[in-house]
């Protein structure tokens, strides 16, 4: 994976996001999606991505391309583009643009806090305040890791959990995940006032390289993908 | 080697469980009785039986808590040495959420003394190292300064003096485990063969390599092997939570593909039992046995029939999450550090439990387990 300079990776990741919605046109989206695709093959989150459309974004492009091609189409609600297929689809890769943008730039900042904590440290942010906000973030990574072992222990006892019967199980591993997640925040939080963590607010030496050209070339290119985006 | 900056001032607590050892040591660092009755801040440090409560959260490898915990720039670097002078260089690198029970351990202890504290409390928590790794680390922890205080279960594994024990009871209605013979495996018991099995999780760095087991049926085997020689890994790929690099599982006699039906031929206990506990009562956790209050009673469970799994404290969790284990028919079960926070007295008498008629493989570094047939994984390979 590219080691990109924090601040190239949250900016170029804002970027993206903000291209998808400044784009006038099917074509700019498209072009914006190319640039998203380009992003994704070189942090190597390829995998990831691909489950991403395969799973969650084509049923929801089914969903908009019934409410706009069919539904809309025939109660006569003239969609914003000149035909509702068209407006779907420009609404779905929207959607695929700002998850894409997500997965490859802002996901492996939030999944390595203290790279985050070292950046808004030295962005002048009281060290405090960035444990704090680094400790909201951390939330999410936590959640998935003991979502996985959680759902590892149960199909160790030989439940299933794909189809209906793992939507049917959900509630079932709802609840060691919610007790585990507040047990977790009541011995962090002890831990953290009892090491003074909050008060740790300096790291003593940064133990992070980051590549200045790939970063640069990021920025640069996803300048040229607004760009494209926006104009094109 | 003086790689710390305290010099030690040992102090064990010797007793049974429910004898209130976590609420002295806690109290000895100055941590409340309980995780969360109140703000706390003191010079001391407490690493319990789940290690990775001892790690701050905010950072992605080891070398980055120590970077975060560490008083100062030479301690930090002092504590890294300390590290690779233990064999556990490896995990500077890695997230510590993603290291096995015994790595854990090692990084939380380490990390803790970079810190500088005055007062340190180890609850239960060497219990996952094996004998070589916790020998390495105690020798280390006696060249510090300041005060230690643990409490450990496998005492007489490894301590043998008299001076600073302090003998605890325990309290008169506490729950105990009873043997029964009535109580065994419902499965006919699997013979698994493990053929020219390989993993590795990272294209280059292999965690097995070329292994070849048989486990007969019937027979309790043990698995040893350092802390991070895949043991865990094994576990997963026998009940199929993971599908090896290549290789093949053969149960009775014929080639299996675990990974397509998990838990159907393996069970495989977690030594974690908070996330295996997915039932509103123990007795509903239990439902799976032909007599569930007889299996609660042989664990020392009958008077928490009826509360829930998650209220309880860890050491009778990790029972109800045993006796379920046992209450699942499956030919063949593993068995996770199943002793891990358990005294004596309980280990031996969960020990007959287990052997009634299981056909399984216990993983563990506690010498209890000596009689059992060994196997041993070399190793960490870390190419």
């Amino acid at each position: 994976m590219l080691d990109l300079y924090p601040p190239a990776r949250l900016l170029s990741g804002l970027l993206l996001v903000t291209a998808a919605f400044l784009a006038k046109s099917r074509f700019a989206i498209e072009l914006v999606y190319i640039g998203v695709l380009l992003a994704v093959w070189a942090t190597n989150v390829g995998m990831a991505h691909l489950r991403f459309v395969t799973f969650i974004s084509t049923p929801l492009l089914v969903a908009l391309l019934f409410i706009w091609g069919v539904i809309a189409a025939a109660n006569h609600v003239p969609p914003p583009h000149h035909s509702g297929v068209d407006y779907a689809v420009f609404s779905w890769l929207r959607i695929v643009v700002c998850a894409g943008a997500l997965q490859c730039l802002l996901v492996p900042l939030i999944e390595q806090p203290s790279h985050l904590k070292l950046f808004l440290e030295k962005s002048g942010l009281a060290g405090s305040l960035g444990t704090l906000i680094v400790a909201s973030i951390i939330f999410l990574p936590e959640v998935r890791r003991r979502l996985r072992q959680i759902i590892d222990a149960r199909r160790a006892q030989g439940y299933s959990l794909s189809g209906l019967r793992g939507i049917r199980d959900l509630p079932t591993l709802l609840m060691p995940l919610v007790s585990s997640l507040l047990d977790s925040a009541t011995k962090r939080a002890e831990f953290w006032s009892h090491r003074g963590v909050l008060e740790r607010t300096q790291f003593k030496g940064s133990p992070y390289s980051y590549s200045t050209q790939p970063s640069a070339l990021a920025l640069v290119l996803t300048i040229a993908t607004c760009a494209l985006g926006y104009f094109g | 080697m003086r790689t710390g900056v305290l010099r030690v001032n040992l102090h064990v607590l010797a007793g049974p469980n429910f004898s209130g050892r976590t609420h002295r040591l806690r109290v000895s660092v100055g941590l409340p009785s309980n995780p969360g009755a109140g703000p706390v801040y003191s010079e001391g440090a407490y690493i319990g039986p789940d290690a990775a409560s001892a790690f701050s959260g905010i950072a992605s490898t080891v070398a980055a808590e120590l970077d975060l915990m560490a008083a100062d720039r030479v301690s930090a670097k002092r504590a890294m040495r300390a590290l690779e002078d233990l064999g556990f260089g490896y995990c500077l690198g890695l997230n510590p959420f993603t290291l096995s029970g015994g790595e854990q351990v090692v990084a939380a202890v380490v990390v803790a003394t970079a810190s500088g504290p005055k007062r340190l409390a180890i609850d239960c928590a060497l219990e996952q190292l094996s004998a070589d790794a916790r020998t390495r680390l105690l020798a280390y922890l006696t060249t510090l300064d300041g005060h230690l205080t643990i409490a450990d279960n496998r005492l007489d594994e490894w301590f043998h003096g008299r001076e600073g024990v302090e003998e605890l009871q325990a309290q008169p209605d506490s729950p105990m485990i009873h043997p029964d013979s009535s109580v065994t495996s419902e499965s006919r018991p699997s013979r698994v063969e493990v053929i020219d099995l390989s993993h590795s999780y990272v294209k280059g760095r292999s965690v097995l390599t070329g292994l070849n087991l048989i486990f007969s049926a019937g027979e309790l085997c043990r698995l040893r092997g350092p802390n991070g020689s895949g043991k865990s890994t094994l576990s997963k790929i026998m009940c199929g939570l993971i599908k090896p690099s290549s290789g093949e599982i053969r149960v009775d006699g014929r080639v299996v593909k675990p990974w397509l039906s998990p838990g159907k031929y393996v069970s495989y206990h977690f030594q974690n039992p908070d996330y295996q506990l997915f039932t509103n009562s123990v007795r509903l956790q239990l439902s799976q046995s032909k007599d569930p209050t007889a299996l609660a009673r042989s664990f020392g469970l009958e008077s928490h029939l009826d509360d829930h799994p998650l209220d309880l404290p860890f050491v009778l969790k990790k029972r109800v999450a045993i006796a379920s284990a046992l209450a699942r028919s499956t030919g063949y079960l593993i068995l996770d550090e199943p002793t891990l926070g358990q005294d004596r007295i309980s280990v031996i008498n969960q020990n007959r439990i287990i052997a009634y008629g299981l056909s399984g493989l216990v993983i563990s570094h506690s010498e209890m387990f000596s009689g059992l047939r060994e196997i041993t994984l070399p190793g960490p390979p870390r190419g």
